[in-house]
C-alpha cells in the first residue's frame, strides 16, 4: 500500500505561501533559519499551490563548511560531521544532534518502520568509520538518548550503510535480515559493497569490480543499485546486483567516459533518481543535476529533472511518499562572495524540476543526505543459491555472436574460435592476468567453471588468436552461482532465445581454478558434479 | 565410444528393431499370437453372497481374516457421511465421494472395473468384500467351484494361484483356481496415512462455508443489444446477469460444475455455457433467464462459439483435443475436428467464415526441441480444418479475438524458455508474455507485453473494441490490464523486417512501449474481458475478488467496479488461490504457480532447473490436480509433503524471492490440494470397455504370455498400485539418460549420434552404470499429461514402452502382442 508522507497535509489545497503558514506561525525569530528567508522571498513565484507543511521529522547529515575531501573515495565526512534530526512542525527547536560523542558521523539510513537508524561514524578522529545503529524515539527531544550500538567494526572502513530486506538460503530455517555497507576492502583498498547478516554479524563482500563500487541503494525488487567507476576511471555507471552478489547487470550507463552518476534512490512509482554530472569536480560532494530513469526500463528512459546549469548543484536525493523528492541543493557561488554557499534541504517536484519548498538550511553546515522519518515500504526479500563453501561458480553464454539485436558473422576470420578469460585476482589493475582460453562452440555458446569472488572480463578470439571483441567492464560470479549471458553486448532488453545450446550439453571447462587446465580443458564429458537436489 | 558400449548399443538397436518388426507383423494383419479376447474369458465381480455359498465361515477350512474386521462391510456407507465430503473436497475429488473412483477404490470392491463388470449378485453396499483382495470371482465360481475335486489336498482354495492370465496364455483349467490369492500385502494399498483423511478425521478440518459462496467470475459477454452482461462464475457454478446501465446484479442462474466460458447466439436469445467438471453444456434462455437444457458432452468443454448464422456451435474439448461441431437446434454432434493440444478459446475470423482456435499446450514434438504451438483454423462453411499455423517458441495460447476492420486475429501467448536453464529471472530469462497476430494466409507475428524489469504475467484474455482501435489484455498474474493501441501495434509489426519479426519482436522487452498505452490496475486475478457493443466500456472479470472492473478504453482507466456480492472474508482456501495465481511471488513478477500449471494442470513442457545441475537436465512438469494423497513429490521423490515441494526450495530455485510465510504456505497447499481432477472422458461411467478390461488384466498380470513369472517389481501393478496407481516410492525403470546430471558418461563425444539410442539419447544400463530411481508417478488422468517419463522424453504413452523400454525394465512389455499392448494403453487412458 502506498503511504502518504506524514507531514504533508493534502487536505489544504489553497494557495500556499510559507509566510503565515503553520510552518512559520510558531517560529520564533531567534530560530528563524535562512530557509525561512528564502521561502518568504521567493514564495510568490516558486511555491504557488504547494501543499502545506504540517508535521514531519527529518534526519540528515551536517558537514562543516570548512571540510573538504573526496566523497566517492569515501573521504566525505570530515571530523565534526554529525547527524541531526529536525522537526518541521517545531522549527523553533532547531536541529537536535543525534551523534554526540562521535568525531564524525553521517550517511543515515532509516529502517522500514522508521524507528531505527543506521549510520557510519567514528568515535575518535583516528578510528576507522564503522556502522552504528540507534533508535529514533517518537519525540525529537529524546531521540539523542536512544540506544546506540556498533554494528560493523574493523577491519572495514565504512562509507555508507543501508537497511536491506531479508535473504533466504536453503540451509536456513527462515529468512534472515541483512544490511549492506560500502567500505574499503581491507586488503586491496578498493571501495566495495558488503552485506552483513543481522543475526550473526557475518559479513560477505558482494561486489568485485576492479574499479571500486559505492553508493548502494536498495530497490523495491530487492536488488542493490550501486555506482561503479568505469575502467577509464573518469566516470561512473550504475549497476544492479542481487543482495547475495549474483547477477550483476548494467542499470544506467552511457559511453560518455566522463559522465558521473551516483547517489541513486528509488521513488514509490518506480523511478530511479540519481545525481549526474557530465564534468564532475572530484571534490567532497560530486554534486550535479538530477536525472530519472524508470526502474522497469532503465536503459532507455533517461530524462533530466533539473538541467545541469549554473543554477546550482544537487546532492543526495531521497524519495518522499507523495512522489516528490527531498534533495540537498546549493546555489552557485556569486561574485564577491566570501565563501561557497552551503547545501540546504528542499522539496523538489520531479515533474517540473522546481524546488517547491525550502525545508532547512544552516549557513555554517552542508545539510545533506536528508531522509523523512517514518515508515516506508519494505523491498522484496530475496533467496539465494550462493554457497561460500563451493569456491567456484559457473559462467555460460548462449551466443557470443549476438551483438545488439543482430547476430554477427560467424564465418572465416570473424569466427569466434576461443574465449579468453581475464581475471584480476585481487581487484587491482596490476594483477590482471589471463586465466585461460577455452573453445567456443559453433553455435556461439560456452560454459565455464571459474573462481568465484574474482573480477573477470572476457575476450573473444578469432582462429588466429586475434581479439575480436574485448569486454570493458568487469563481472564476477559468486560461489555456486550459475551466471548466464545471452550474448556479447546484446541489447539488454533482449530475452534469451529458447534453444538448447551445445555448450550446455557437456560439462563446463574449468578456468583459473587450482587444477588449472588453461587451454587444455578436461575431457568433454567428465563426471558432472551434480548439485544436491 | 568404447567397443563394448558400441556393441551394446547395436544390441540395443537390434532389440528395438525386433520389437518394431513384431509390431509391424501385427500391423500387417498377421498377429504373432492372437489374444483370447472373448469377454467370456474375463471374470466379473459376483459379490460376497455368492462367495459365501461355498465359503461358509463356520465350515470353511480356509477362514478369511477379513471376516474379523466388520468395518470393511461399512466402508462404502462411510462415503455418505459429511466428513467424506470434506475429505473429497480438500483432495481434489469433485462431486459425490460415493461415486468417485478414487474413494471407491478403497471403500468398495471392483470400482476400477466398474459396474459393467459386476453381476447382479454384486452389491456395492457390502463395501470391501472378498473380491477386493481375491479379484473378480466369476470364473472361479463357474469353473473351479463346479469341479471341486480339483481342490488341493489340504482343501485350500487358491494356494497355487497367481494372477489371472486371461488372454495371455491358455493353460489347463485344472492348474488354476481362477482367482487371486489374497494376502495382507494388499492391505497396504489402502491402509496408509493419508493427508486428506488425517486433516478431516484427526485434525477436524472442515471446509469453511464461505468457500462454497465465492463467485470467482472467469468470463463474461455482453448481450448484442448492450443491455445485459453475462458473467460466468466458476466457484458458484452460476451465470450472473448484470444490468449494464445500472451496473447492478439482477439475476443468477445455476449451471453445471466449474463453468468456464460462455457463448451467445447471434440474436442474443440463447446463452451457451461450458461446464468443465460436469462435462456438460448448459443452454440458457436469456429472456426467461432459465436453463433450457444441459446436455452431456465430453473432454472438459472449455469454450463454445456460435457460427455467424447461429446454426452451428463449436465446442472446444480441451482434454480431448477436439472441436465438436454441434447442430445448434438439436445439439447433436455433427462433426469432430482434431485441434492442437488443449483447445482453449476461439473466435470467428474475418467475415465469420472461419474459426480460430487457441491451444494452451504446444504440439507434441521432438524431445528437447523448442515448443511449437498451433492455431487451429476451421472453415465454418464446411466445418473442416483449413489451416494450422504454428507459433514457434510459444505456449499457453489462450485469449483470442478478431481485430475488427482487419483480417488479423490476435491472441495471447507465453514464451517459456524451456531449454534455457533457470538460473536467473532478470531479462525475461525464464518466461515472457505477449501477443500473437495471425493472418488468413497463416503468417504469424509475436510481440511481448512485458517490460524489462516488470513482467506482465499470465495473459488470460483479450478483447478488441468494435472500432478496432483499442485492445485490452488481462494479466492474471499481475492484476493489471494492458490498454493497447491497435494501430501502433500493427504498425510495429508491419515496419519490422522479416528477420526482426522472427528474431527480435518476439524477444524484445522494450517493444511494448511502442503500443501499450497504459497498464491499468484492476482487481485480483483478472481473466475474461469484453467490450460493450458500442465500445464505450470494457468489462474485466476479477476472479479472485468477485468483482467486475468497468474500464473506459479511451481514458485507459477504471471508472467503476461492480460487486458480484461474494463473501468479503478471505478464507484460507481463497488466500491460497490468490497466492497461486499471483506473479508477485517471483522476481520481476515473471511468473506465478499458474504460469506452468494452467487450471492446476501441466503446460506440456520440461524445464531445466538449476537445482538439478545446470546443463541439460530437464524434468517433466507434473499436474497438480488431485495430488494431495500422492506423496512423495518431485521426480526424485524427495519431497514428502506439498509444503516442502512449494516451500523454501521453490523460492531458492524458482522464484528467487523470499519463501512463503508459514501461513501463506499452508493456504497455498490447501488450495493446491483442492484443485479438482476432471472426469476422464476415456472412461465410461458404466465401467471399463472390453479392451480396457483386457488391458487391466495385462496391467495386473504376473506371468508373461509365455508363462514366465514376472518379478513383482516389474509388474505394472507392482509399482502402480492403489487408488492413485502409485506405490509412493521410487524405482529405476531404465530411463536414465546422459542428460541426467549425476551420471558418469563414458562417451567420447556426446554429439556422435551413433552412440545413442534410437532417440538420440543414451542408455546406461548396458554399459554397467546404475540406473537412477525416480518417483513412481500416480496415473490418474494420465491420458492428458503428455509428455511422459521424468524428463518428458516420451511424447505419448505408447512411446514409454515402444521407445524407452527395450530391456523390459519399465515393466515387462516385450512379449505383448499389439492387441494386448493397445489394450494396456486403453486401460491406462481410462485411469
Amino acid at each position: 500500500m502506498p503511504y502518504k508522507l506524514p507531514f504533508l497535509d493534502h487536505t489544504r489545497p489553497e494557495r500556499w505561501c510559507p509566510v503565515g503558514a503553520s510552518v512559520c506561525r510558531g517560529a520564533a525569530p531567534a530560530v528563524a533559519t535562512w530557509a525561512m528567508a528564502i521561502l518568504c522571498a521567493n514564495a510568490p513565484t516558486l511555491y504557488a499551490n504547494a501543499p502545506r507543511l504540517t508535521v514531519a521529522r527529518l534526519v540528515f547529515s551536517q558537514i562543516p563548511v570548512e571540510s573538504s575531501g573526496d566523497r566517492a573515495s569515501g573521504e566525505s565526512l570530515p571530523d565534526g560531521s554529525r547527524i541531526v534530526i529536525y522537526d518541521t512542525s517545531h522549527p523553533e527547536a532547531g536541529v537536535v544532534n543525534l551523534t554526540h560523542g562521535f568525531a564524525a558521523a553521517g550517511r543515515p539510513d532509516l529502517s522500514f518502520d522508521g524507528r531505527r537508524m543506521l549510520f557510519i561514524g567514528k568515535r575518535r578522529s583516528s578510528d576507522r568509520y564503522g556502522v552504528w545503529e540507534m533508535g529514533i524515539a517518537a519525540d525529537t527531544a529524546s531521540a539523542a538518548a536512544a540506544d546506540i550500538t556498533r554494528i560493523v567494526d574493523s577491519p572495514w572502513d565504512c562509507r555508507s550503510v543501508n537497511y536491506l530486506s531479508t535473504i533466504y538460503t536453503i540451509d536456513k530455517d527462515r529468512p534472515e535480515r541483512l544490511i549492506a555497507f560500502g567500505a574499503k576492502d581491507p586488503d586491496s583498498g578498493q571501495m566495495a559493497i558488503y552485506t552483513m547478516l543481522r543475526k550473526d554479524h557475518s559479513v560477505r563482500r558482494i561486489t568485485f569490480t576492479r574499479d571500486g563500487a559505492f553508493d548502494p541503494c536498495v530497490l523495491s525488487d530487492g536488488r542493490l543499485l550501486f555506482a561503479c567507476w568505469k575502467p577509464e576511471g573518469t566516470g561512473t555507471s550504475l549497476f544492479t546486483v542481487n543482495t547475495d552478489g549474483t547477477d550483476v547487470s548494467a542499470f544506467a550507463t552511457t559511453h560518455e567516459p566522463s559522465a558521473y552518476r551516483a547517489m541513486p534512490c528509488e521513488t514509490q512509482d518506480g523511478d530511479v533518481v540519481y545525481v549526474e554530472s557530465s564534468n564532475p569536480v572530484h571534490g567532497w560532494d560530486n554534486g550535479g543535476s538530477l536525472v530519472a530513469v524508470s526502474r522497469k526500463r532503465s536503459l532507455h528512459t533517461r530524462r533530466t529533472i533539473t538541467p545541469e546549469s549554473r543554477e546550482g548543484t544537487y546532492h543526495s536525493p531521497s524519495a518522499m511518499g507523495d512522489g516528490r523528492l527531498l534533495v540537498s541543493y546549493r546555489a552557485p557561488a556569486s561574485k564577491g562572495q566570501e565563501r561557497e554557499r552551503t547545501y540546504g534541504i528542499y522539496i523538489l517536484s520531479r515533474t517540473s524540476g522546481q524546488r517547491v519548498a525550502a525545508v532547512f538550511d544552516a549557513p555554517e553546515w552542508h545539510d545533506v543526505t536528508p531522509l523523512v522519518v517514518g515508515p516506508r515500504p519494505e523491498p522484496a526479500g530475496r533467496s539465494s543459491v550462493v554457497n561460500v563453501a563451493k569456491g567456484v561458480g559457473r559462467l555460460y553464454g548462449l551466443d557470443a555472436y549476438l551483438f545488439g539485436t543482430e547476430r554477427a558473422d560467424d564465418t572465416g576470420d570473424r569466427r569466434i574460435a576461443m574465449l579468453r578469460v581475464i581475471g584480476a585476482a585481487d581487484g587491482t589493475k596490476a594483477r590482471e592476468e589471463v586465466l585461460g582460453e577455452v573453445p567456443v562452440e559453433a553455435d556461439g555458446s560456452f560454459f565455464l567453471e571459474v573462481p568465484s569472488h574474482t573480477p573477470l572480463r572476457l575476450q573473444t578470439l578469432d582462429p588466429s588468436g586475434q581479439v575480436l571483441t574485448d569486454m570493458r567492464s568487469w563481472i564476477w560470479v559468486m560461489p555456486k552461482e550459475s551466471r548466464g549471458c545471452i550474448g556479447c553486448h546484446e541489447d539488454r532488453e533482449l530475452t534469451p532465445p529458447n534453444r538448447l545450446v551445445k555448450a550446455l550439453t557437456a560439462a563446463p571447462y574449468r578456468v583459473g581454478l587450482p587444477e588449472r587446465r588453461v587451454a587444455a580443458p578436461v575431457p568433454r564429458n567428465p563426471r558432472r558434479e551434480g548439485y544436491p537436489k | 565410444m568404447t567397443r563394448g558400449s558400441r556393441l551394446r548399443s547395436i544390441e540395443c538397436l537390434a532389440a528395438w528393431v525386433a520389437v518394431s518388426l513384431s509390431m509391424a507383423s501385427v500391423a500387417n494383419g498377421q498377429p504373432v499370437e492372437r489374444s483370447r479376447d472373448s469377454a467370456a474369458e474375463i471374470p466379473f465381480y459376483v459379490g460376497q453372497t455368492v462367495c459365501s455359498d461355498c465359503h461358509d465361515r463356520r465350515n470353511d477350512t480356509t477362514p478369511c481374516w477379513l471376516d474379523d474386521i466388520p468395518k470393511h462391510d461399512r466402508s462404502y456407507g462411510a462415503l455418505a457421511k459429511p466428513k467424506a465430503e470434506h475429505i473429497a473436497m480438500i483432495s481434489g475429488i469433485a462431486g459425490d465421494p460415493a461415486s468417485s473412483r478414487i474413494c471407491l477404490a478403497c471403500h468398495a470392491t471392483g470400482s476400477d472395473a466398474g459396474a459393467r463388470w459386476q453381476t447382479d449378485s454384486f452389491d456395492i453396499n457390502d463395501g470391501v468384500q472378498c473380491e477386493a483382495c481375491h479379484g473378480p470371482g466369476s470364473l472361479h465360481v463357474e469353473r473351479y467351484c463346479e469341479n471341486r475335486d480339483t481342490r488341493n489336498a489340504d482343501g485350500r482354495v487358491g494356494a497355487t494361484s497367481t494372477h489371472m492370465l486371461t488372454g495371455l496364455r491358455t493353460r489347463p483349467v485344472h492348474d488354476r483356481t481362477w482367482i487371486q490369492r489374497g494376502d495382507q500385502t494388499q492391505c497396504a494399498t489402502c491402509h496408509w496415512p493419508r493427508s486428506s483423511h488425517h486433516s478431516v478425521l484427526e485434525l477436524g478440518y472442515r471446509v469453511p462455508p464461505a468457500d462454497r459462496l465465492y463467485k470467482t467470475p472467469v468470463n463474461l459477454a455482453a448481450s448484442p443489444d448492450g443491455d445485459w452482461l453475462y458473467v460466468v462464475c466458476e466457484q458458484s457454478e452460476s451465470v450472473i446477469v448484470i444490468d449494464r446501465a445500472r451496473r447492478r446484479v439482477v439475476d443468477e442462474i445455476a449451471v453445471g460444475h466449474q463453468p468456464s466460458d460462455l457463448g451467445l447466439s447471434p440474436d442474443g436469445k440463447v446463452l451457451y455455457v461450458t461446464n468443465r467438471l460436469s462435462n456438460s453444456l448448459s443452454v440458457i434462455d436469456t429472456g426467461a433467464r432459465s436453463v433450457l437444457r444441459e446436455i452431456a458432452v465430453r473432454g472438459e468443454p472449455h469454450a463454445v462459439v456460435a457460427s455467424k448464422d447461429g446454426k452451428l456451435l463449436y465446442l472446444l474439448s480441451t482434454a480431448e483435443n477436439v472441436v465438436s461441431v454441434l447442430d445448434a437446434r438439436t445439439l447433436d454432434e455433427v462433426r469432430r475436428l482434431v485441434t492442437g493440444q488443449g483447445p482453449w478459446s476461439a473466435a470467428l475470423g474475418p467475415g465469420g467464415d472461419s474459426l480460430y482456435v487457441t491451444n494452451v499446450r504446444p504440439n507434441l514434438g521432438l524431445f528437447q526441441a523448442s515448443p511449437v504451438s498451433e492455431i487451429t483454423v476451421i472453415d465454418t462453411r464446411t466445418s473442416v480444418v483449413m489451416n494450422r499455423p504454428v507459433v514457434p517458441e510459444a505456449n499457453m495460447l489462450q485469449g483470442i479475438a478478431l481485430i475488427p476492420g482487419s483480417d488479423v486475429v490476435a491472441f495471447t501467448l507465453m514464451r517459456t524458455k524451456s531449454l534455457v536453464p533457470i538460473t536467473r529471472l532478470a531479462q525475461g530469462w525464464t518466461i515472457t508474455n505477449g501477443l500473437g497476430l495471425v493472418w488468413p494466409d497463416g503468417r504469424v507475428a509475436q510481440v511481448l507485453l512485458d517490460e524489462p524489469n516488470a513482467s506482465f504475467a499470465d495473459l488470460m484474455d483479450l478483447a478488441v473494441s468494435p472500432d478496432g482501435r483499442r485492445m485490452l489484455v488481462t494479466s492474471g498474474g499481475s492484476d493489471r490490464v494492458a490498454v493497447v493501441d491497435v494501430g501502433r501495434l500493427l504498425d510495429t509489426v508491419h515496419r519490422a523486417s522479416s528477420r526482426e519479426r522472427e528474431k527480435v519482436l518476439p524477444n524484445h522487452l522494450g517493444m511494448s512501449s511502442r503500443f501499450v498505452v497504459k497498464r491499468v490496475d484492476v482487481g485480483r486475478n483478472p481473466r475474461g474481458v469484453t467490450f460493450s457493443p458500442d465500445g464505450q466500456y470494457a468489462y474485466v472479470a476479477n476472479a479472485l475478488d468477485d468483482t467486475i472492473s468497468v474500464i473506459d478504453p479511451d481514458a485507459a482507466d477504471v471508472v467503476d467496479v461492480i460487486d458480484l456480492n461474494g463473501p468479503k472474508t478471505v478464507t484460507e482456501l481463497r488466500l491460497g488461490a490468490r497466492l497461486f495465481h499471483n506473479a508477485a511471488i517471483s522476481f520481476g513478477q515473471q511468473f506465478s504457480c499458474r504460469s506452468c500449471h494452467p487450471d492446476g494442470h501441466v503446460n506440456g513442457l520440461t524445464m531445466d532447473i538449476e537445482a538439478d545441475g545446470i546443463g541439460d537436465s530437464p524434468v517433466d512438469n507434473r499436474t497438480l490436480r488431485g495430488i494431495l494423497d500422492t506423496a512423495p513429490f518431485k521426480w526424485e521423490g524427495t519431497n514428502p509433503t506439498l509444503s516442502r515441494q512449494c516451500g523454501p526450495r521453490l523460492a531458492v530455485f524458482f522464484t528467487r524471492l523470499t519463501p512463503y510465510t508459514p501461513a501463506d504456505l499452508t493456504a497455498l497447499v490447501r488450495y493446491i490440494s483442492t484443485i479438482p481432477r476432471p472426469p476422464n472422458h476415456h472412461r465410461d461411467p458404466a465401467g471399463l470397455t472390453l479392451s480396457q478390461r483386457r488391458g487391466k488384466i495385462v496391467f495386473e498380470r504376473s506371468e508373461t504370455r509365455h508363462g514366465r513369472l514376472i518379478p513383482p517389481d516389474q509388474r505394472c501393478v507392482g509399482c502402480h498400485s492403489g487408488a492413485y496407481r502409485t506405490s509412493r516410492t521410487s524405482a529405476g525403470v531404465g530411463t536414465t539418460m546422459w542428460l541426467d546430471g549425476e551420471v558418469d558418461i563414458p562417451l567420447n563425444d556426446l554429439h556422435e549420434t551413433g552412440g545413442f539410442g534410437p532417440l538420440g539419447v543414451y542408455y546406461f544400463h548396458d554399459v554397467g552404470i546404475g540406473m537412477r530411481s525416480f518417483d513412481i508417478p500416480h496415473l490418474t488422468n494420465i491420458h492428458n499429461s503428455a509428455p511422459y517419463l521424468h524428463n518428458g522424453s516420451a511424447a505419448t504413452l505408447e512411446e514409454i514402452w515402444t521407445r524407452f523400454n527395450l530391456w523390459d525394465e519399465h515393466g515387462v512389455t516385450g512379449d505383448l502382442t499389439r492387441t494386448q499392448f493397445n489394450d494396456l494403453i486403453a486401460y491406462l487412458k481410462a485411469l
